[in-house]
């Protein structure tokens, strides 16, 4: 695909008429490119008033669910809080770093959507989750941090919506016993997230993900521990 | 818009009076509605109320438009008005405006809930049971609102017939270009320009300042 392709999708990607991956690919085009962000922010703008221009009357009990539910609804901080070493995040959306691991994320994340749903869970949930999997790789809000695993290798976290996707590259080959194993971290508690494997390319779901929790890894018995036994190679708190 | 709603329950703020002194002007003003959406930034849930009152018609309306189906167009417009809620510490008035933030992240949750459905295997149930629901009228309750659809509609027609299918199978329809361009039979690379100039063309009739 060409820049002047790319361009030319300017109103596509207004209208909202392209595939998750041209989504990801154009988005990445426009980190680089002006005159098309001040484009699509024109044609953004015409494309809501054809929103406003199908307006109907909403049923009211969906006032009341939607006020009820804000009611106990935590706004998000305007920047969130680095856990450690450098994180990039709260930049425009447009221009979060187009890394290899995010792209790579993308794939696998619509690879694990796909997966969740042989998994032996409810068929309705399993299919929910896959859902949300695949809606956090294509969402515009989206955080995405990528830092480096304690003893080699990244660690790539891309979350959305109490969702995160956790993928580990190029890590350290452990020990024969030993595996990495994702947590969620709330506070002092640490619930699996699950065995990774030994090293190389890992990747792993953390779900239920409430604001302040926290992403990790650990180094743990090949058959996993129930509780962390020992310091996070990896953390980051996602914005 | 919702049938009548209340800034009147006691919960007059600062932002009301303002808005009330801005006459009839209620419906589209940017600048207001991103005066609401930086209270709502700071926790204010009257102005959160004020908020809705303007823009759940509209999302409700895009949502309904593009998914069909009520209970699930619901369903997402409520995703919708509480992540307006919950992320709106993160609007950048830099990026464009409260309504191009607000209708751009329920047209986006409405199409990412399309393509989900499409690539799960009770698409074909959903179908069925599109069927059974009636044709949806668009009720409006303001002149405002009424004044911008027709506007729209005109700008709409406007449009030579391939842009007018385009911009629409694609943002009402919900169908990505490659699906555009299959459905029209024409090259993707047509399908790709005409939406782009027919938005253009929208831009510049409907006076769009981004």
């Amino acid at each position: 695909v060409t820049d002047h392709d790319l361009h030319t999708l300017t109103g596509a990607y207004a209208a909202d008429a392209l595939d998750p991956v041209d989504r990801d690919v154009f988005e990445r085009h426009l980190e680089t490119c002006d005159s098309c962000r001040a484009e699509v922010r024109e044609l953004q703008a015409t494309t809501a008033r054809l929103a406003v221009g199908v307006s109907a009357t909403p049923p009211a009990a969906l006032r009341d669910r939607v006020l009820a539910e804000v009611g106990r609804t935590r706004q998000l901080s305007p920047h969130g809080d680095v856990v450690r070493l450098e994180q990039r995040r709260n930049r425009p959306w447009y221009r979060q770093p187009a890394t290899a691991a995010a792209a790579v994320l993308l794939v696998v994340a619509i690879g694990l959507g796909g997966l969740a749903v042989q998994e032996n869970r409810q068929k309705a949930d399993a299919e929910r989750l896959a859902e949300r999997i695949t809606a956090v790789a294509v969402d515009p809000q989206r955080t995405i941090d990528t830092v480096p695993v304690a003893h080699g290798g990244t660690g790539t976290v891309v979350a959305a919506d109490g969702i995160a996707i956790f993928h580990g590259s190029d890590l350290p080959r452990l020990r024969d016993g030993r595996a990495y194993q994702l947590w969620r971290i709330s506070g002092q508690e640490s619930q699996s997230a699950g065995v990774l494997g030994r090293g190389g390319e890992l990747t792993g779901v953390v779900t239920d993900l409430g604001p302040g929790d926290a992403v990790g890894v650990t180094v743990e018995p090949a058959a996993g521990s129930s509780q962390p036994t020992s310091d996070p190679v990896f953390l980051v708190r996602p914005a | 818009m919702s049938p009548t709603t209340p800034a009147a329950d006691g919960t007059m703020t600062r932002m009301a009076l303002r808005r009330a002194s801005r006459g009839p002007d209620l419906d589209a003003g940017p600048a207001t509605l991103d005066d609401l959406l930086h209270q709502v930034a700071r926790g204010d849930s009257a102005a959160f109320e004020l908020l809705y009152d303007r823009i759940a018609g509209s999302v409700f309306g895009v949502i309904r438009r593009v998914l069909r189906d009520p209970a699930q167009s619901e369903e997402v417009a409520q995703e919708v008005l509480v992540e307006v809620w919950r992320t709106a510490t993160r609007f950048d008035a830099d990026r464009g405006s409260a309504s191009t933030w607000i209708h751009t992240m329920a047209h986006r949750r409405a199409i990412d809930r399309v393509r989900s459905a499409q690539a799960s295997h009770d698409r074909e149930e959903r179908v069925a049971l599109r069927d059974h629901v009636p044709a949806f009228d668009e009720v409006v309750d303001t002149i405002e609102t009424r004044l911008e659809q027709e506007q729209v509609r005109r700008c709409v027609q406007g449009l030579t017939d391939l842009q007018r299918e385009s911009v629409t199978l694609a943002y009402y329809g919900g169908h990505t270009y490659q699906q555009v361009a299959e459905l029209l039979e024409v090259p993707l690379g047509t399908v790709k320009t005409r939406m782009r100039d027919g938005l253009i063309r929208l831009r510049d009739c409907l006076g769009v300042m981004a």
